[in-house]
């Protein structure tokens, strides 16, 4: 089942190559399609109540390397699929009107998916790694091929170099767990607690920290980003930021808790650096994507807050910081992808309609686009943690979480929280309100299609911000069964 | 001895010399002042013929339907699914290079052309499956032979004289290095079957001898410092013929080494002492190598860079001494040469009409005018490059992970291989840096003048032989395993 739903982008993107350049599109959204029903339908039968793996598949691969082909869902990653099978057919509906070389900017884009969603479900090193080093290359084309600006090909270039140089640090980590241990099984060598020298705990922690980012290697990021075409901005922002949390609770939670509970603090501080740079430079963009590009890096930084937590101790407390910590990383994930991803969507059909993007190019769009000021808004809304929307719920989760257990870092960090909500007020302010701009006057607001595209995050995000308990029961077993 | 089993092993390579003999013949005879591409055509069919016949055989006796010995009492022939499978490979891979010399008629000598071909074919089966000190140094002067005159075939090319005396005398005297560390060798244990020689002891005659062979071996590997010859020839030799150098003859040439260093794998204090040079050569072709590589703006001389460099990532899987090890470096050499006589190929297809040596920028737009060309050039150089899913990156992780796992109490970063595999790695990150500038041409980059580069007709053989390549590159990245199983013998 997983394996179907990994491998249908795939298959679309080889049926792209055998059928006519004009329906390669199509062929994509079929595709993704297929995968977001395959994911709803587990996420729909996946068994709440029960705890470990469920829809695993387990098959030998290469066994002389110790290598099963081992796929499985649960807790940790039931939320990220959904919101990437989610995300998947989005994209491909935002860039319907693409039409230079389609045919190699649909499979590419499908490629994509499929790293996305092998990176999310796989259980083994192996091919784990596998799909999150073939992120990159579809990753890298896509950018490089299709961006906007002069800047894209160096933008393309560092962020392969920097999160290859991590990956390469991971994988001399995993070669000593696998010479430890003999296995490459992420649950195996979670039961098996190996002790490892700092050096190598860092060189795996290196990997995630590159992908995630935390400062200060994080400076790949706003360029790529901005670089982008807006959909794989979406899917970047949206999906693949969340690949390096994802890392921290599937890896660095359960092999290394020893490991952790020792570096907590120092985790947690470079998240709050994360937070406070992401929140204070963003504060100083003009340019929109990259200001979303920081808000981006300082909202997933809230997530490795979270991580930070579990590693300190929380004996002796009236709440379960743990858990609230836990559930509010994980919805935060998708809370985050999801407004994220819209916001980037939204910024690329101003760029696409007025050529501009900057922050000050604008004014009084809310007079002329009533529609896309009031999604804008919304989207944003959702980012600054307005309460009823999913931002909200998740980040109260994580600083629930992280003040029981380290309550001077977390009032550090809500001083991100108050720049946030200032730099993207003034980024409202600027673009919706105060005198139209002549130019501007007559931009189309958001058609049928566009609103269709929407519809869905709007929906979601306010769904788990009122009533988060249907996503979070996803994860609720998770944090009773790990102490 | 049997010598009716020993015909029957050796059926595959019989096969080959008659099609060898009856190619010559009938280019002397019959074809005396034909046209140019009537002798090509048929001296390929001919050759073609012989080498699928023995093809043919060799798969008979791999799935064992013949019966066969196992090895002649002193270790001329050892054939097992192992062996077997690395000759039959050298056989189809000899295949695929027949219809690639046949597209450019650069020479008038034809059947000499194809029949040195073969015998560099032929020397390659029987380097892989000797396990006898005179039989493969034998084994590997034919090849070496065959292909110094190879190297030297368009005679109206002054470079491709220059580079081919420079391969001869270097090649030359590597190979006296070579014969002078065999006959330390067998000086010191007193025998010529390497599956024999069990029991060494350290001893500073032995260590010498290795260090003659790693001589005479890193040459025909291009390993530096013996590499100064590979760009050169790379550069000027025919591409089909620089495309068997840098695939055939380094399978044979690995699967030597291997073998020689058998014997050492149960001494350790021998193999302490030379594992320091090994890891050396292999430090110093990565760096050679892939700092070479980034300022190439020919396209063929780039790939020698990269051989030299390649040969260098092998050397990790060798200093791990496990059968792990081995497994990894064949395997790796295997992938690595797919890759590499495709990556040629798909030059030799391209240039044909350039009437000089290919500089990078003159594939750009080729996505344009060939895109199947283009892909098939991706693939082969993403799995050089090591990106996954091709071949090539498992061939990497195994091999790395051969090298870590061969000192399993090493406690820190220096005790076991952790450094030398941390610093392959980033030098395959270094790599992706040329790999992709080259792929920037060929996808990215339009035409300068509009006129991008253009094939004449590709043709069957041509374009089944790159698919299959291509093909092969991304089957054993996905399923290795198969392929691992036959080679575990």
């Amino acid at each position: 089942m997983i394996t179907a739903l990994t491998l249908a982008p795939v298959v679309a993107a080889v049926l792209m190559l055998a059928l006519p350049e004009a329906r390669a599109r199509a062929v994509a959204l079929v595709g993704a399609l297929v995968s977001l029903a395959l994911a709803v339908w587990m996420l729909v039968q996946f068994d709440i109540t029960a705890a470990g793996l469920q829809f695993s598949e387990k098959v030998a691969w290469i066994p002389a390397l110790g290598v099963d082909y081992f796929v499985g869902l649960d807790g940790t990653n039931a939320l990220v699929l959904l919101l990437s099978a989610l995300l998947a057919p989005l994209a491909v509906a935002a860039s319907w009107q693409h039409t230079d070389r389609p045919r190699t900017y649909f499979a590419l884009l499908s490629l994509l998916f499929t790293g996305l969603f092998g990176t999310f479900t796989a259980l083994n090193f192996f091919h784990w790694f596998l799909y999150w080093e073939l992120v990159l290359v579809p990753s890298f084309f896509l950018i490089k091929l299709f961006g906007k600006g002069g800047e894209r090909h160096s933008a393309a270039l560092n962020f392969v170099l920097f999160t290859v140089l991590g990956s390469v640090a991971m994988l001399i980590g995993f070669l000593f767990l696998h010479q430890q241990t003999g296995t490459f099984d992420f649950i195996k060598l979670a039961e098996k607690g190996v002790p490892v020298s700092p050096l190598i705990f860092c060189a795996i922690l290196a990997g995630l920290w590159v992908k995630v980012p935390l400062a200060p290697l994080h400076i790949w990021q706003a360029p790529a980003y901005a670089a982008a075409p807006t959909p794989v901005a979406m899917l970047l922002t949206g999906v693949m930021s969340k690949m390096g949390v994802y890392g921290f609770l599937r890896i660095i939670v359960p092999i290394f808790p020893e490991q952790l509970k020792q570096h907590a603090g120092t985790l947690m501080a470079f998240a709050l650096l994360t937070i406070l740079w992401g929140a204070f430079v963003a504060l100083r963009q003009t340019d929109l994507k990259r200001l979303l590009a920081f808000s981006s890096l300082n909202h997933v930084a809230y997530c490795v807050l979270g991580v930070g937590a579990l590693g300190i101790t929380a004996d002796g407390l009236k709440v379960d910081a743990h858990a609230l910590a836990r559930q509010g990383v994980i919805l935060q994930l998708f809370a985050h992808g999801l407004a994220a991803a819209g916001l980037f969507y939204l910024v690329g059909l101003l760029e696409e309609r007025t050529g501009l993007r900057g922050r000050n190019d604008f004014g009084g769009l809310s007079a002329v686009t009533p529609r896309f000021a009031a999604v804008f808004f919304i989207l944003t809304f959702c980012s600054l943690g307005l309460p009823f929307m999913a931002g909200f719920a998740a980040e109260f989760l994580i600083f629930s979480g992280t003040f029981a257990v380290a309550p001077g870092v977390t009032v550090a960090a809500t001083l991100g929280l108050l720049a946030t909500a200032v730099f993207l007020l003034t980024m409202l302010q600027r673009v919706f309100t105060g005198p139209v701009n002549e130019q501007n006057k007559s931009m189309p607001d958001l058609t049928r299609n566009e609103i269709l595209i929407l519809t869905p995050i709007i929906i979601l995000v306010f769904w788990a911000g009122i009533y988060p308990a249907t996503w979070l029961e996803f994860s609720q077993k998770l944090t009773q069964l790990i102490p | 001895m049997d010598y009716q089993q020993l015909l029957l092993a050796l059926l595959p390579d019989l096969l080959v010399v008659i099609a060898l003999f009856i190619a010559l013949g009938v280019d002397y005879s019959r074809l005396r002042g034909s046209a140019l591409a009537k002798r090509y055509q048929v001296a390929c069919q001919i050759s073609a013929a012989g080498l699928i016949a023995g093809l043919a055989v060799l798969l008979l006796q791999i799935a064992g339907t013949m019966p066969l010995m196992k090895s002649t009492a002193d270790g001329q022939l050892v054939l097992n699914t192992g062996t077997l499978t690395l000759k039959a490979l050298l056989y189809a891979m000899g295949l695929g290079v027949l219809p690639l010399a046949k597209r450019d008629p650069i020479t008038p000598q034809v059947s000499e052309y194809f029949a040195l071909l073969l015998l560099a074919t032929l020397g390659m089966g029987f380097v892989v499956t000797s396990r006898n000190l005179l039989g493969a140094f034998v084994a590997l002067e034919l090849v070496s032979l065959s292909l110094y005159a190879m190297t030297v075939l368009n005679q109206a090319k002054r470079a491709s004289a220059e580079a081919a005396l420079k391969y001869l005398t270097f090649g030359a005297v590597s190979s006296g290095f070579l014969l002078f560390g065999l006959s330390y060798l067998y000086g010191a244990t007193g025998k010529l079957d390497l599956t024999q020689m069990t029991g060494l002891q350290h001893s500073p005659m032995l260590v010498l001898a290795y260090l003659l062979i790693f001589v005479g071996l890193g040459f025909k590997l291009a390993l530096a410092p013996f590499h100064l010859w590979a760009p050169d020839v790379y550069q000027n030799a025919p591409t089909p013929v620089a495309g068997w150098i840098g695939s055939g003859s380094k399978i044979a040439a690995a699967a030597l080494l291997l073998a020689l260093l058998q014997p050492v794998f149960d001494a350790p204090k021998l193999k302490a002492a030379l594992i320091p040079a090994l890891a050396a050569l292999a430090v110093l072709s990565m760096v050679v190598g892939n700092l070479g590589a980034l300022r190439q703006t020919n396209l063929k001389r780039l790939l020698a860079y990269s051989a030299i460099a390649n040969a260098g990532y092998l050397l990790v899987g060798v200093v791990a001494f496990s059968a792990a090890g081995n497994a990894s470096v064949i395997f790796y050499i295997v992938v690595y040469s797919l890759a590499s006589l495709g990556a040629f190929g798909v030059v030799a297809v391209l240039t044909d009409k350039l009437g000089r040596e290919a500089e990078i920028s003159d594939f750009n737009g080729c996505w344009n005018t060939s895109p199947g060309l283009a892909v098939a050039f991706l693939v082969f150089l993403l799995s050089m490059a090591g990106i996954p899913p091709l071949a090539g990156f498992l061939g990497k992780f195994y091999l790395f992970f051969a090298a870590i796992e061969a000192v399993p109490e090493a406690a820190t970063w220096v005790d076991g291989f952790y450094w030398l595999v941390a610093f392959a790695l980033i030098m395959s990150v270094v790599s992706l840096y040329y790999y992709l500038r080259v792929l920037k041409a060929f996808l990215v980059v339009p035409a300068d003048n509009g006129a991008a580069i253009a094939p004449s007709k590709i043709g069957w053989a041509t374009g089944i032989t790159l698919c299959s390549l291509a093909l092969a590159v991304m089957a054993l990245g996905l399923w290795p395993e198969p392929f691992l199983g036959l080679l575990k013998n």
